[in-house]
């Protein structure tokens, strides 16, 4: 039976690439055949699990490119197949008719609401916590819930490489051994005072004692100590001992240099959990260096191209995750070019309905006041609510275009020479941009 | 006219841009020719409910609640003579059961006798509610892990989507001048009907010859249009 599913599960991974679509299907089919397919097979001793709220696409591709650089053969499932089924399909697409994952390690990005699932069926080495935001809190629910729900995924014998500049997910380490703690050092942009217009962790999520703060890097993301449980950020055993913010380079444990091609501390957290890992994984640290030196991610999620004389660059953000719009914002706010910036919310979710526009309150529009942005457009179905937040961020009203509909938007962006045009929207959202070019 | 707004425990029931409320009353208040003053106390101040004139509280994590609730119980008795001498309060997402007789189980301000109990799953839908004082309906969205048994004072009745449990069919609290909604983060500004309502009751107690000024706040209109357009296609859809 067990070469029969396998067979068929191939079978649909080689009809899928024909018509280039359903990274979930084969996977899906196979466990239907038979729920227990994957304790059937026989997989690699080194299995990661990267889960969190942010950064887990792009720290997976990493590690699984650094395996391979050093010349292991490591395996992972592409963006969005992040569930069992995609995990599945994964598993059958590699391995041999006898069931053997022919691979040397297998790097497992997970859902976050659904990593319980697949550590009921692969028991992981290694797994990797980004960090917990506010992110999706329709689908998802609040980050304490999904904290919940992660934790039934983690056992006891599980190595774990946490954020200790999370409060949140960190909080997984408390009174365990089994852990290593990754973080950035206090650096020039670290804040005393925060300054975003939320901070989950105020009162600690352990207790709920007012935390002491020493800084803050971004939104609740920082040095912390809770007087009353204990709960502090530990010593980081891989840490980011410096950011060069205006040649965009980072070194790491006082000694490895590495350029980061998208320039942001977002993007440092995920090449630091990549050196980690890979560093326990007994690759020498000069090795993991040079391959992650410059490394530019496959996916797509920044587009640059032109349009007329402007040129454009799309900063593919989540909807009803402010953390990653405030990453896009703060980039371009860093980027310090003359410019104008699109926000265009017209579905917010392409999986669901919901005119649920909350989260819009949650992200630090006032760092839209920055000098360099001459313009802000906005656009889609949700464009007056976008304007209301914006005028209580204080953007002055001449600095607003409101587009009357999609087209608008766009012979504005083609009819004014803005030099920089900066489009932030989400992928339910983001070819209503790109088809109108 | 002075109007006092406490914002309740700002930083920690604070999940879905609660703030944009408080700044919506300021801006609108402040039209209407009110000077403003807006005081911030959390779960380690102490509380003078008789210096305001409106007291808000947003929603919060149900670990959050619970905090919460161990600081307010300590008022019981000031926050239920405030409710009693007609104090306003406007209570949006889970905050308002605070103010039943108990939450999971724990003792909780008992103004109104029902009770809340957590769930497993999470009450999760857009909604559309209709009121009795408000011709326009309200919308907006509801997240929340709570049901609530027992409400003989609901604020609205459920046209579509969810209400405070599974089988009700109404939400919200509506007793003398407190107002609850399950409804989440800036309820106000998604219902501009329910805003200029609630203003005009508002300044009146505090100034019997008040009238109210007509200003034209066209995104906010346009806003509430459309929302509420895309939860009717979407209910007709259904």
């Amino acid at each position: 039976m067990k070469i029969i599913v396998i067979l068929i599960g191939k079978f649909i991974v080689f009809v899928g690439k024909i018509f280039k679509r359903g990274t979930s299907l084969p996977g899906k089919v196979a466990l239907m055949l038979d729920k227990n397919i994957i304790n059937k097979l026989t997989l690699p001793e080194d299995i990661i699990i990267v889960t969190g709220s942010n950064g887990k696409t792009s720290t997976t591709e990493m590690i699984a490119s650094t395996l391979r650089s050093a010349g292991k053969k490591a395996i992972y499932n592409e963006a969005g197949s992040n569930q069992i089924e995609g995990v599945t399909t994964v598993l059958l697409k590699y391995c041999n008719l006898k069931g053997v994952v022919k691979a040397d390690a297998l790097v497992l990005e997970s859902d976050e609401r659904y990593t319980r699932n697949t550590t009921k069926y692969i028991k992981p080495k290694y797994m990797i916590v980004t960090n917990l935001y506010r992110d999706q809190m329709t689908r998802n629910g609040h980050p304490e819930v999904i904290y919940d729900i992660i934790k039934e995924a983690i056992d006891e014998n599980v190595h774990l490489i946490l954020n200790t500049d999370d409060p949140l997910s960190s909080l997984y380490g408390y009174k365990r051994d089994n852990v290593t703690y990754v973080g950035i050092e206090k650096n020039d942009l670290s804040k005393i005072k925060s300054d975003s217009v939320y901070l989950d962790t105020k009162y600690c999520p352990n207790c709920k004692s007012l935390m002491k703060y020493d800084y803050y890097h971004f939104n609740h993301i920082g040095s912390y100590e809770c007087p009353n449980c204990g709960h502090k950020r530990h010593n980081p055993e891989f840490k980011v001992s410096n950011i060069d913010f205006k040649t965009g380079v980072i070194t790491i444990n006082d000694k490895y240099t590495i350029k980061m091609n998208l320039n942001s501390i977002y993007n440092a957290y995920n090449l630091l959990f990549t050196f980690a890992i890979c560093s326990l994984m007994g690759i020498s640290e000069e090795e993991v260096r040079s391959s992650l030196d410059n490394y530019i991610i496959k996916n797509d999620r920044v587009q640059s191209f032109k349009i007329n004389n402007n040129d454009v660059m799309l900063l593919t953000s989540k909807h009803e995750n402010s953390i990653s719009y405030n990453q896009s914002l703060t980039f371009i706010k860093n980027q310090n070019k003359e410019c104008a910036v699109v926000i265009l919310v017209d579905a917010i979710s392409r999986k669901y309905f919901t005119s649920e526009t909350s989260w819009l309150w949650d992200i630090d529009f006032e760092l839209l006041n920055s000098k360099n942005v001459k313009k802000v457009i906005v656009a889609g179905t949700y464009k007056n609510d976008i304007l209301i937040r914006l005028k209580y961020a204080s953007i002055s009203e001449d600095k607003i275009y409101v587009s009357s509909d999609l087209d608008d938007m766009m012979d504005n962006v083609k009819n004014n020479d803005y030099k920089n045009v900066y489009v932030v929207t989400c992928f339910s959202d983001r070819m209503k941009f790109l088809d109108r070019r | 006219m002075k109007v006092n707004i406490l914002h309740l425990y700002h930083d920690i029931m604070n999940l879905y841009g609660e703030y944009g409320n408080i700044s919506i009353l300021k801006k609108h208040l402040t039209d209407q020719g009110a000077s403003v003053k807006v005081d911030t106390l959390s779960i380690n101040d102490k509380i003078d409910f008789s210096k305001y004139n409106l007291i808000y509280i947003g929603e919060g994590t149900e670990r959050s609640e619970m905090a919460c609730l161990d600081h307010l119980i300590n008022y019981k008795e000031e926050l239920n003579d405030y409710i009693e001498n007609y104090g306003f309060m406007l209570l949006t997402g889970n905050s308002y059961e605070m103010l039943g007789a108990s939450i999971d189980g724990k003792e909780a301000v008992n103004t109104f006798s029902f009770t809340t109990n957590f769930i497993k799953s999470r009450n999760v839908s857009d909604v559309i509610y209709e009121s009795e004082f408000v011709k326009d309906d309200l919308v907006g969205f509801i997240n929340n892990m709570s049901n609530v048994e027992g409400n003989i004072y609901p604020l609205a009745k459920v046209k579509f989507g969810l209400g405070e449990n599974i089988s009700n069919k109404s939400d919200g609290i509506k007793y003398k001048n407190v107002y609850g909604t399950h409804l989440i983060g800036p309820f106000l500004v998604k219902n501009p009907s329910f805003l200029k309502y609630f203003i005009k009751e508002l300044l009146s107690s505090i100034d019997s010859e008040f009238v109210y000024k007509d200003i034209v706040y066209k995104e906010e209109e346009d806003s509430y249009k459309i929302t509420l357009s895309e939860l009717n296609k979407r209910k007709d859809s259904q």
